[in-house]
């Protein structure tokens, strides 16, 4: 099995508050990981340095044995709804199609194989029967699969998620989460999560950072970790094994 | 009005002026839009006032005023697009102070210019009844630059608009392409100061767009609609403003400035007809 992402030792300050400290991770073609910690505890840092939107102050950072933004067109994001305006005017369709932004040339437009990629991706997410509505008018949901939509549509080997289900209903949640589930069979995937219980059904890899990495190895996350991790006690997480994946390991 | 359309076929300034407001239109149509969903506006009105400095300095030396205009937009475009991506913290401040500064080191200069005090006010308010065939062609140029850069960049410009992080993520150049819009805000106000002058042209790159996309939820469309009302608006303003010798500019952004409000009050009904009429055919 090849290895995916290959973080390290890597530090990243903001002016004078380091935010990670010494951070080592690897992870294999088809591992379905989560990251979880405190806020603050440098999760979307770290996410936002494997996007190269941010450099790491120290260590190195190889993306399918790549350095550099060599690997950018491989990595897709989906993240939290803040970072754009809801009542910006652009339709569900135009949304997907910025996920192929970077595929073709600077001065060559959207190809007939982009509009392929985006109609694909907008039938696997349940979204093409809106692709004509603003984005203003979809519910937190539908929001939330279009932005999948937009980052399947570029075709990505590397699924990076900042809480994908933040704001969203319980049922949502689990709708989602079983669509990741079922791209993770031909992805790599990260997702950032509080809910460390319920996103335990469907990864095989966990990784606990609160600056540094607390652990990070594919086994149950134990009441010392989560004391470590979040500074105060927390119960035992415990979780049903609905998940049948061979790699499932908790 | 068939006193306005009589002197047209008969008067060339006067077909100018039309022809002023419909390039006019382009411009602040294509452009307008971006500085509506990127709510920037107080940016461009930095850029607009900064440009007096630049005609001032023209005229002092001698230059073509629309050349030193266009110096001094760009410039301060490129100042603006600097100071808020790498110092936002002190942005409105900084940006305040180029808006004030540009204007006074404008009036100064144009105080220091023999015989020109009485232009001052045509700037600052602009006189599209004297429009001269070089200026047109400017704006023509103007028009076509653009058009151009917004044709080649569309997908790029609405997509840091939309979501910038997003938008790097897929290899897009952000700070770049929000430079880019700022210098292309740059060209659209010197192509609107013709027009109304610097004090009002945000109003007219402004309005439009902010009418259109009560309506419609794509840029594009946007655009289309905003290239629309801005003939409607110059055209009708020139009109209006003709036979009681108002000023056309002022009249124009009277006219804009209604037409919103009433978009405003209306759209929420307009739409609900519209909808229940689409309904109903089906």
């Amino acid at each position: 099995m090849s290895v995916i992402v290959d973080v390290d030792n890597i530090s990243f300050s903001y002016q004078a508050q380091r935010v990670l400290e010494n951070v080592s991770l690897q992870l294999n073609e088809g591992d379905f990981a989560a990251l979880i910690g405190p806020n603050g505890g440098g999760k979307t840092t770290l996410i936002k340095i494997l996007l190269g939107l941010l450099k790491p102050t120290q260590g190195t950072i190889k993306l399918f044995g790549q350095t550099g933004t060599k690997a950018k067109k491989s990595i897709a994001y989906v993240p939290q709804f803040a970072n754009f305006r809801r009542d910006f005017p652009i339709t569900v369709y135009e949304t997907v199609l910025h996920g192929c932004l970077g595929r073709n040339g600077f001065f060559k437009f959207f190809s007939a194989e982009d509009k392929k990629a985006v109609e694909q991706a907008m039938f696997e997410t349940d979204t093409w029967e809106y692709r004509n509505r603003p984005i203003s008018d979809l519910s937190g949901g539908q929001l939330q699969r279009v932005l999948v939509a937009r980052a399947l549509a570029g075709k990505p080997k590397l699924l990076l998620l900042d809480e994908p289900t933040a704001n969203i209903d319980e049922r949502s949640e689990r709708d989602i989460f079983d669509l990741f589930k079922e791209l993770n069979k031909r992805m790599t995937i990260i997702v950032i999560s509080h809910d460390i219980s319920f996103v335990s059904e469907y990864i095989n890899r966990v990784f606990c950072l609160n600056k540094t990495l607390l652990k990070h190895e594919a086994k149950p996350v134990d009441n010392v970790t989560i004391q470590k991790l979040y500074g105060e006690h927390i119960s035992e997480v415990h979780h049903a094994h609905s998940c049948s994946h061979d790699r499932h390991q908790h | 009005m068939s006193e306005f359309f009589n002197s047209l076929v008969q008067f060339q300034f006067l077909q100018n002026a039309l022809i002023a407001g419909i390039l006019a239109s382009i411009g602040c149509g294509v452009i307008g839009p971006f500085v509506v969903v990127n709510r920037i506006s107080y940016l461009a009105g930095g850029i607009a006032h900064a440009v007096l400095g630049g005609m001032g300095a023209a005229i002092y030396y001698q230059v073509d005023p629309l050349v030193g205009a266009l110096t001094a937009a760009i410039v301060s475009a490129l100042l603006i697009a600097y100071i808020k991506l790498n110092w936002n913290q002190q942005e409105d401040t900084i940006i305040g102070a180029l808006w004030a500064v540009g204007m006074a080191s404008g009036i100064l200069f144009i105080s220091q210019t023999p015989g020109y005090n009485t232009e001052l006010l045509s700037f600052l308010f602009g006189n599209i009844l004297v429009v001269s065939n070089a200026e047109l062609n400017l704006m023509i140029a103007l028009d076509l630059i653009l058009i151009f850069i917004v044709l080649v960049c569309y997908r790029y410009l609405v997509a840091i608009s939309f979501d910038h992080e997003f938008a790097e993520t897929r290899g897009i150049n952000a700070k770049f392409f929000y430079t880019l819009l700022l210098v292309l805000v740059a060209i659209t106000v010197v192509l609107l100061i013709q027009v109304v002058g610097l004090i009002l042209v945000i109003a007219l790159l402004t309005l439009p767009a902010a009418i259109a996309s009560q309506y419609y939820f794509s840029i594009h469309k946007i655009i289309a609609l905003s290239i629309a009302l801005g003939l409607l608006f110059t055209s009708s303003g020139l009109v209006i403003s003709y036979q009681p010798d108002f000023p056309a500019g002022a009249t124009i952004i009277v006219v804009a400035g209604c037409s919103f409000l009433i978009s405003s009050l209306i759209r929420n009904p307009l739409l609900a007809f519209i909808h229940k009429f689409k309904v109903k055919s089906q």
